[in-house]
């Protein structure tokens, strides 16, 4: 028995050791990630393609969603979906909810927005402005930027406005403040305001040239909507506004100041978002050329808090958790980059 | 008993030839996985790089579509980055009439290659057929990777954009 019992022991063994030289002798064969790495040639050959053949501004130009992704559809292979998002530009539609608004502010609004259709730069742009109150409703969807007139509404819905700010929305603030009104409070906090000395200077922009700076952005709208050139309103004086005692801080979120560093335009960025406070301005008469100046700076304003992107897809999309992205940087009067998102739609 | 194997000596050397036969079989089945895998990203990586070379490189001589028996390398681009010239895609066309001369200003060996450029309806740039370059034969037993790029062609009429597909074929 005993004999028996080590070739009993001898076979196990091997069996063990056989075993085990398996995971020695498995082929460990790494993928080389070239499917992802051809597709992603083929992207950005296309975007590049499509730009160099004059279609791709063309399209984004005239908001021709249909062309745009039917151009794709026959670059890109069957089996992926693509997404196409422009930034750097304001889409077509600003989609603005007045938040507690009466008919008398909407029709303010209107007034210093007249017209709402508009062509920048040969893009034909809208503005759409509805009521809504903000205790009982809920945000739309597609609302671009929250408008508020009234200064007290800011600390009241400041849950609302964070949530929509970090969802890449915009807050506009009309409003005359004083000195209670900013520093470490709602209003302080969400525009970046803190208060200075009383001023009535004229304000003018900064330095309309660095594109680093919001004022750049909106001195160019600005500039396009009043048709002028971006030299021509580089030394504008905008005397309409009410007297200011907000602090310019002496830094880059200044779109209109005064000499003696106080703002009148404001910018601030909160999350994904972009807030703007505006001062108020004597504004009985629209026809007024220092009246529709400053008409003119608020829609621009409008326009670079709309957040300045914008989907070109015809229906809405959802990417893939795995997805990748190709963009390219295009020059057409204005500088904007388009963005193409796909990905597999087996995954 | 002398001379006659025990027998946990025969069944010692029956485990060690077993053990010896395993682990040889093991490492000649992994042989074709591995060389499979090679030859694969070989042919991709020769497809890439002629598709670079085909959208992006103007050949020598530059003006090699007026004699393209004497070209010593072949390009499809005008000179512009994604810029391909129609001159240069007729003359790749009327070159590859004579496959193994194609074959030989492309500095293939053992590999085939197949180019296509067509316009995105599908339509042949060159020609009747969107192929302008394809050997006489072709099988679909050797292993091939195809990788398609997309350039812009400017013609008189107006600058389109063109789908150029490479397929390489292993030996």
């Amino acid at each position: 028995m005993k004999g028996f019992a080590k070739i009993f022991e001898a076979i196990v063994a091997s069996i063990v050791l056989l075993a085990s030289l398996t995971f020695f002798f498995t082929p460990n064969v790494q993928r080389s990630g070239w499917d992802r790495a051809s597709l992603q040639i083929l992207v950005e050959d296309a975007l590049e393609s499509a730009y160099l053949n004059g279609t791709l501004e063309r399209y984004v130009k005239t908001d021709n969603t249909t062309q745009l992704n039917m151009l794709f559809s026959a670059m890109l292979p069957k089996t992926v979906d693509f997404s196409i998002e422009v930034s750097g530009i304001p889409g077509k539609t600003i989609n603005i909810v007045c938040v507690d608004c009466n008919q008398a502010n909407m029709d303010d609004l209107s007034a210093i927005l007249d017209p709402r259709d508009f062509s920048y730069k040969m893009k034909n742009t809208s503005i759409r402005i509805e009521p809504l109150v903000l205790a009982t409703q809920n945000i739309p969807e597609s609302t671009n930027m929250l408008f508020f007139f009234d200064k007290t509404k800011i600390s009241a819905y400041q849950t609302k406005i964070n949530d929509f700010l970090n969802a890449s929305g915009g807050v506009f603030l009309f409003a005359n403040l004083d000195a209670g009104d900013v520093g470490n409070t709602s209003v302080g906090n969400t525009f970046g305001l803190v208060w200075g000395d009383i001023t009535n200077l004229p304000g003018r922009f900064g330095n309309v040239y660095d594109a680093s700076l919001p004022g750049h952005f909106v001195a160019r709208y600005y500039a396009n909507i009043s048709t002028r050139h971006l030299q021509d309103v580089q030394s504008e004086t905008f005397t309409a506004f009410l007297p200011t005692g907000i602090s310019g801080q002496n830094d880059q979120r200044n779109v209109v100041r005064t000499d003696n560093d106080r703002a009148y335009v404001r910018t601030n960025e909160v999350g994904q978002g972009r807030t703007v406070w505006f001062q108020d301005y004597a504004r009985s008469d629209h026809d007024n050329q220092f009246t529709k100046q400053i008409d003119n700076l608020t829609k621009a304003s409008i326009m670079w808090a709309s957040g300045e992107r914008s989907k070109l897809d015809m229906i809405k999309k959802t990417p893939a958790p795995v997805n990748f992205k190709s963009s390219i940087f295009v020059y057409d009067g204005d500088n904007y980059i388009i963005e193409l998102t796909i990905w597999r739609i087996f995954f | 008993m002398k001379g006659i194997a025990e027998l946990e000596f025969i069944i010692s050397v029956f485990v060690f030839i077993t053990t010896i036969s395993f682990v040889t079989f093991l490492i000649i089945n992994n042989i074709p996985i591995l060389h499979s895998a090679s030859v694969s990203d070989g042919l991709k990586s020769r497809s890439y790089q002629y598709s670079e070379l085909l959208l992006f490189d103007e050949g020598a001589p530059m003006n090699w579509e007026n004699d393209p028996q004497s070209a010593d390398r072949i390009g499809l681009s005008n000179g512009r980055r994604y810029f391909a010239d129609k001159d240069k895609i007729d003359a790749l066309a009327s070159l590859c009439f004579d496959y193994q001369l194609a074959k030989e200003k492309l500095a293939l060996q053992k590999e085939d290659i197949v180019i296509e450029v067509s316009y995105l309806d599908g339509a042949a740039v060159s020609g009747s057929s969107a192929a302008i370059c394809k050997p006489p034969v072709t099988t679909q037993l050797r292993s091939q990777f195809q990788i398609t790029r997309f350039g812009v062609l400017p013609l008189p009429a107006g600058t389109y954009v063109v789908k150029i597909k490479v397929t390489i074929i292993g030996d």
